[in-house]
C-alpha cells in the first residue's frame, strides 16, 4: 500500500512540482498527476491511498468537476481541495455539491495545506 | 441578415469572444503567478533552513532564480500577445498579413488548457494582404481550432497550411489526422463569421480536411466598410 498525505493533480507542472516539494520539506510525503485521467487511474488503484487531494480545475482531458465526481466515487471519504485560478461562484458551488472539501484560489498558503492535514488527523483520531 | 443586423451580431459575438479570451490569458497569468509564488516560497524555506544551520544548496536556489526568470519572460510573452490581441478591434475592416493573424490565433486558442498543439506552415514565400475585420477572422479562426480540439485533445495535432489561390487570395488548408475531427463542422457561429468575411469553406475526404478561401478583398467585406463608412 502506498499511502501519501497529498496527492496534486495540476497540468501546471512546474506549479505542481515547487508545491510538492515545499509539501514534502514539511515532512508530508507528496505525489503529482498531471491530467484527469492519470489522477483517476491513481485514485483506483487499491494499492493508493491519500490523505488529502489538491485538484486543479481546468485540466487538459477533463473538467475538475468531472474528476471530483468519480474521485468520490471511487474514493467517498477523501477530502479534496479545489485549486483553482480562476473558478466561478458557479464552480465553487458545484464543488461544493459534489463534496469538495474546500474550493481555494492560487495561490495556496502551504500553511493553510499542512493546517487541514492537522484537522484530518484530528478528525480521525477522535 | 441586414448591415444594422450584421453589425449586431459582429458587436455581439464579438464581445463574447474578447470576454473567451482574456478569460484564458487571465488564467495563464494567474498560472504564472502561482508558480512564481510557490518558487518564492520554497526560496523561503531554504533561507529558513538556512538559519537552522542546513547548508545552502546552491544548485537550488540556481533552479529557482532560473525557474523565476523563465516565468517572467512568460508572463512578458503572454502581455505581449495580450496588447495584439487588444488592438485587433482598433481598426473593424482592415488589410492583414493571414499567417501574422493566424499565429496570433493559434497562441491565443494555445492558453486554453483543452487545446490540440498547432502547427502552421506556409508553401511560399510571402503571403498576400487581406482586406478583411481582423477581430471577425481572428473570432472564426478560434472557434475553428477549438471545434477541432474538442475531437484531436489536448495531445492531439493540428496543422495548417497556407497557400495562394489564384491570384484571388489565400487557401487555408486544416487538418488534424484524428478521424472525426469535423462532425461538427459548421457550427451556426463559424457559418456566419465565414458567410460575413466572405470564405468560402469546404470539407475534403482524402485527407480529412477543412479549406477555407480567404479572398484578397471579398464583396461582403467591401460592404462592410461602406456600412461601417470607412
Amino acid at each position: 500500500m502506498k499511502h501519501i498525505d497529498v496527492l496534486i493533480i495540476d497540468d501546471e507542472e512546474k506549479f505542481a512540482a515547487m508545491l510538492s516539494k515545499r509539501i514534502m520539506l514539511r515532512g508530508f510525503s507528496s505525489d503529482i498527476c498531471h491530467d484527469g485521467g492519470q489522477a483517476l487511474e491513481w485514485v483506483a488503484d487499491p494499492d493508493n491511498r491519500a490523505t488529502l487531494i489538491l485538484l486543479d480545475l481546468q485540466l487538459p482531458d477533463m473538467y475538475g468537476t468531472n474528476v471530483l465526481t468519480e474521485i468520490k466515487k471511487i474514493d467517498p471519504a477523501v477530502p479534496v481541495i479545489i485549486l483553482t485560478g480562476h473558478g466561478t461562484e458557479k464552480d465553487r458551488e458545484e464543488c461544493s455539491r459534489l463534496g469538495a472539501y474546500r474550493f481555494v484560489h492560487k495561490p495556496i498558503q502551504i500553511d493553510d495545506i499542512v493546517a487541514v492535514l492537522g484537522e484530518i488527523g484530528e478528525a480521525k483520531s477522535q | 441578415m441586414n448591415a444594422n443586423d450584421t453589425i449586431n451580431y459582429i458587436n455581439a459575438e464579438g464581445l463574447q469572444f474578447f470576454g473567451r479570451v482574456n478569460a484564458s490569458i487571465s488564467h495563464e497569468l494567474k498560472n504564472i503567478l502561482a508558480i512564481i509564488s510557490e518558487t518564492s516560497g520554497f526560496l523561503n524555506d531554504l533561507t529558513d533552513l538556512a538559519r537552522q544551520g542546513e547548508p545552502l544548496n546552491l544548485s537550488l536556489l540556481g533552479n529557482c532564480n532560473q525557474s523565476i526568470a523563465e516565468e517572467i519572460q512568460r508572463g512578458f510573452t503572454t502581455i505581449k500577445k495580450m496588447n495584439r490581441f487588444a488592438h485587433s478591434v482598433d481598426v473593424p475592416v482592415t488589410e492583414i498579413d493571414l499567417m501574422d493573424t493566424l499565429s496570433l490565433t493559434a497562441q491565443l486558442a494555445g492558453f486554453l488548457s483543452t487545446t490540440s498543439t498547432v502547427r502552421i506552415n506556409a508553401d511560399r514565400k510571402g503571403v498576400g494582404r487581406i482586406l478583411t475585420s481582423p477581430f471577425l477572422l481572428q473570432n472564426l479562426i478560434y472557434r475553428i481550432l477549438c471545434l477541432a480540439s474538442e475531437t484531436a485533445g489536448p495531445d492531439g495535432e493540428i496543422s495548417i497550411l497556407v497557400s495562394s489561390d489564384t491570384d484571388s487570395g489565400d487557401l487555408m488548408r486544416i487538418h488534424s489526422p484524428v478521424p472525426g475531427t469535423w462532425n461538427a463542422f459548421p457550427t451556426p457561429k463559424i457559418e456566419e463569421a465565414a458567410r460575413i468575411l466572405g470564405i468560402e469553406m469546404s470539407l475534403t475526404d482524402d485527407p480529412e480536411q477543412l479549406q477555407l478561401k480567404i479572398p484578397y478583398v471579398s464583396n461582403q467585406i467591401v460592404a462592410l466598410a461602406k456600412v461601417l463608412q470607412l
